[in-house]
C-alpha cells in the first residue's frame, strides 16, 4: 500500500488493518468487472430498444455498418448512442460526486443535491433561459459549473460563519436553507421572464436530447473528474474518519476538501448541465457502494461510478419504455427503482449509515 | 356598434331620444382617449346609471365566491394579460390598468402586438407573478378582474382594494365553469349585460371558424398534424384534451391529431424524444411558442430532417405563436388568420 512519507507508520498500520477488516476488496473487485460487463449488456440493450421499432439486425447494421440514408439508422447512431453514452457518463459523475460528499463530510446524506449545487446551477440556468434565451450547449454547462460553484460557495461560507465552524449538520442545514433561497428565486426569475417551461424541463432531468456534442464535451470533465477523486480516494478515506484523526495522520485536510470540492463541482456541474437535476443517484448509490464493499473509499469511489452508471442506463430504459413514444423523467424512474431499496439499506445499516 | 345594443336596455326604461344620445357618447368616451371634457363625463356617469337600473346590481358567483357589483365600472383592473383582458376590449369595455408580460410577448409593452392599439393609455402594472399591490391600489380601481389560481394568496387583500373577481382558467383539470371560449366570453359579458354583443361576436367568430375549417381541409386534408413545442433542447407534444390549441385544432377546425388525445395529468406528461416523434412520424408539425434558435438547432439534426413533415416542408414555424389565444374572442380571431396563412404555405 501506497504510504505518505510524513506519516506516522504505526498509526497508520493500525488504521489500515482496521480498514482491511471493514473493506471487502474481493467484492469491490467482483463489482467492477462484473459491474463493467453488466454496464456493456445495458449500454447494448439501450441502444437496441426505444420508442422506434427498431430490429436487432438494423441496430447491429446501424453500428458497424452505418448508413448515413436510413433513419433508422440515424435513430441510433445520432439518438440512441450518445443518450446511452451520457446516461453512463452522467450516473458516473452524481454517484462519484455524492461518494465524495459523504466521505468529506462524513455527512450520510451528502450530495450535490443538499449542498447547494444543484440549486445553484438551477438558478443560474433560469437567468440564461431569461436573458439568454436558446444558448448553445458548451455555454449551458460553462454556466451550469460556475452557478454550481455559486451555490456550493454560498453553503460552505454560510456554513462556516458559525461559531464552532464547519460541522456536518451545519452544513446540511446551510445546504437546504441556501437550496430553497435559490430554488425560490429561480422560480420568481422563471415566472418573471416567463420561462418556466423551460425551467420545469431542465428540473425534470432529461437525456432525451442527449447528443454527441454533449458526450463529446462531458467526457473528458468526467473521465478527468473520476480519476481524480479516484486518486483522492485515499485521503478521502482519512477524512471519513473523523478531521483530527485524519490531521493527525499527517493529511493536509485544508489542501484535499478544496481539491475534493473541485471535484465535485466539475463531476456534478458536468452531469446537472447535460441532464439537469436528477437527485438521488448521488445520495443513493454511495450507500449501496458501502454496503457492499466496507468503508475504504479507494473502493468506494470507483464502485459507485460503475454503479452509478448501471442505474442510470436501466432507469432511462425504462423511461422510455413506460408510455412510448412519450419520456417520462428519468429522476421519477430512478426514485422509483431507488426509494424502497433506499429504504430496505437504511433499516438493515442501522447507526452506520 | 355593441354599445347601441347596451342602451336598448335604457331605453326600455326611459324610452327617450334624449338619453339614447347621452348614454352613446358615455359609452364610446370610455373608449376613446382618457382627454375627455368634463361635460362628457357627467353625461357618462347619466348614462351608466341609465345601464344600472337593468343590469346593475349584478351578483358575480366565482371561484372565490360572489361579488355584488353595484353599479357600471369605470376603473377596471385586469390581473392577467391572457385571460378576459381580450374578453373586456372586445365587448368594447377599455381597463385602466392591466398587468403586462415583457419576456413573453415581444413588444414595447409586453402585451400581444394585435391588443396594442385598443389598450393605448392603459396603464401597466407590470408581471402578475409577483404582483406589485401597491401599482394596483394606486390605479384606483372599482373593480379588479384576475385568474383564480395566480391571485389566490392576495384576493383578500386585493378585494379591500376593490371588489375583485377571480375567473377560472379554462383549461386546466380544475376548471368547473366556463371551460369554453364561447362560454367564457358569454359570461364575461353578462357581468356588464352585454350578451346581445357576445353573441355577436361568437357568431362572428363561428363563421370565420367554420371558413377555416374549410380552408384548412383544403390545404391539409386528412394529413395528420403534430403540435410541437420546443424549449431548451426538449420537445413536448402537446396532446392533453384540456389544452386549448389540442381542441382549438382538432376538436373545432377538425385536423387530424398525429397522437391520441388524452386527459393527462401534468404537462410534462407529453415531453417526446426526437426518437419518438420519428416513430410517430406526423405528416405536419405545428410549431408552437418555439423560438427561432430553437429551431435552428434541432435542423441541425439528421433524425430531424428525415422527418416525413421536414422533408415535405410541412413544418409551420411563425415567431407570432407566443401571441396565439385561442380563448379569447379577439385573439382567436387573430389566431385563426394566422394559422390558415401558416398552412396555406
Amino acid at each position: 500500500m501506497n504510504k505518505g512519507g510524513s506519516m506516522s507508520v504505526n498509526v497508520e498500520h493500525a488504521r489500515e488493518s482496521e480498514l482491511k477488516l471493514r473493506s471487502r476488496p474481493l467484492v469491490a473487485t467482483m463489482i467492477l468487472f462484473g459491474g463493467l460487463i453488466l454496464l456493456a449488456i445495458e449500454v447494448a440493450v439501450s441502444v437496441s430498444v426505444g420508442a422506434a421499432d427498431i430490429k436487432l439486425s438494423t441496430v447491429w447494421e446501424a453500428v458497424f455498418r452505418f448508413n448515413p440514408d436510413a433513419t433508422q439508422h440515424q435513430i441510433i447512431q445520432e439518438l440512441r448512442m450518445p443518450r446511452a453514452l451520457a446516461c453512463t457518463l452522467v450516473g458516473a459523475c452524481f454517484a462519484v460526486a455524492g461518494a465524495m460528499m459523504q466521505g468529506m463530510t462524513r455527512n450520510p446524506i451528502a450530495d450535490s443535491g443538499l449542498l447547494g449545487l444543484n440549486a445553484g446551477a438551477g438558478f443560474v440556468m433560469a437567468f440564461c433561459f431569461a436573458l439568454f434565451p436558446g444558448l448553445p450547449f458548451p455555454y449551458l454547462m460553462l454556466y451550469s459549473f460556475l452557478g454550481a460553484a455559486f451555490g456550493a460557495g454560498l453553503v460552505f461560507g454560510i456554513g462556516s460563519l458559525a461559531k464552532g465552524g464547519l460541522t456536518p449538520v451545519r452544513l446540511a442545514l446551510a445546504g437546504s436553507a441556501v437550496s430553497a433561497l435559490l430554488v425560490a428565486l429561480s422560480e420568481g426569475l422563471a415566472i418573471h421572464y416567463r420561462v418556466t417551461q423551460d425551467l420545469a424541463f431542465w428540473y425534470a432531468g432529461s437525456v432525451a436530447g442527449a447528443n454527441w456534442m454533449q458526450v463529446k464535451i462531458l467526457w473528458p470533465w468526467v473521465t478527468g473528474g473520476i480519476i481524480g477523486a479516484a486518486i483522492l480516494s485515499r485521503a478521502i478515506t482519512l477524512l471519513s474518519f473523523g478531521e483530527e484523526v485524519a490531521t493527525g495522520l499527517g493529511l493536509h485536510t485544508g489542501w484535499v476538501k478544496a481539491a475534493g470540492m473541485l471535484l465535485v463541482l466539475v463531476l456534478a456541474g458536468a452531469a446537472v448541465s447535460a441532464v439537469g437535476s436528477i437527485g438521488f443517484v448521488g445520495l443513493f448509490i454511495p450507500h449501496v457502494a458501502r454496503y457492499l464493499v466496507g468503508m475504504d473509499y479507494r473502493w468506494i469511489i470507483p464502485c459507485s461510478a460503475v454503479l452509478g452508471s448501471l442505474l442510470m442506463v436501466l432507469a432511462d430504459i425504462v423511461a422510455r419504455m413506460v408510455n412510448p413514444p412519450f419520456e417520462t423523467p428519468v429522476g421519477a424512474v430512478i426514485a422509483l427503482i431507488g426509494v424502497p431499496f433506499f429504504l430496505y439499506l437504511a433499516r438493515k445499516e442501522g447507526r452506520e449509515l | 356598434m355593441g354599445v347601441v345594443e347596451n342602451i336598448r336596455k335604457g331605453i326600455l326604461v326611459t324610452g327617450s331620444v334624449l338619453v339614447m344620445m347621452l348614454a352613446g357618447c358615455g359609452g364610446s368616451g370610455d373608449l376613446s382617449q382618457k382627454a375627455a371634457t368634463t361635460s362628457t363625463e357627467t353625461q357618462s356617469s347619466m348614462g351608466s346609471q341609465q345601464q344600472a337600473i337593468a343590469v346593475f346590481p349584478k351578483t358575480v358567483h366565482h371561484a372565490k365566491g360572489e361579488t355584488v357589483i353595484d353599479k357600471m365600472p369605470e376603473r377596471i383592473v385586469v390581473l392577467y394579460p391572457w385571460l378576459t383582458l381580450d374578453n373586456l376590449l372586445a365587448l368594447d369595455i377599455k381597463p385602466t390598468a392591466v398587468t403586462n408580460a415583457e419576456g413573453w410577448f415581444k413588444t414595447k409593452t409586453g402585451l400581444p402586438s394585435y391588443l396594442e392599439e385598443r389598450l393605448q393609455g392603459v396603464e401597466l402594472l407590470g408581471p402578475d407573478q409577483p404582483l406589485d399591490v401597491e401599482k394596483v391600489l394606486a390605479a384606483e380601481p372599482d373593480l379588479i378582474f384576475g385568474i383564480h389560481d395566480m391571485i389566490s394568496d392576495q384576493y383578500d387583500k386585493l378585494n379591500q382594494i376593490a371588489p375583485t373577481i377571480a375567473f377560472e382558467r379554462p383549461n386546466v383539470a380544475a376548471c368547473t365553469a366556463h371551460c369554453d371560449w364561447r362560454s367564457y366570453h358569454r359570461n364575461i359579458a353578462s357581468i356588464f349585460g352585454k350578451e346581445e354583443q357576445a353573441e355577436k361576436t361568437i357568431a362572428e367568430i363561428e363563421r370565420q371558424m367554420a371558413e377555416a375549417k374549410e380552408k384548412l381541409a383544403k390545404s391539409v386534408g386528412k394529413d395528420s398534424v403534430a403540435i410541437l413545442y420546443i424549449a431548451n433542447d426538449t420537445m413536448m407534444l402537446i396532446s392533453d384534451e384540456k389544452d386549448s390549441m389540442v381542441k382549438l385544432l382538432y376538436h373545432e377546425l377538425g385536423l387530424t391529431p398525429a397522437m391520441p388525445i388524452k386527459d393527462l395529468k401534468e404537462m410534462n406528461d407529453q415531453l417526446i424524444s426526437l426518437e419518438g416523434l420519428a416513430a410517430l412520424n406526423p405528416d405536419r408539425i405545428l410549431l408552437y411558442w418555439t423560438e427561432k434558435a430553437e429551431l435552428e438547432k434541432i435542423e441541425k439534426s439528421a433524425v430531424w430532417q428525415n422527418l416525413k413533415a421536414v422533408k415535405n416542408k410541412h413544418v409551420y414555424f411563425s415567431d407570432k405563436t407566443k401571441e396565439w389565444n385561442p380563448y379569447q374572442p379577439i385573439g382567436l380571431r387573430v389566431l385563426l388568420d394566422q394559422l390558415v396563412e401558416l398552412f396555406a404555405k
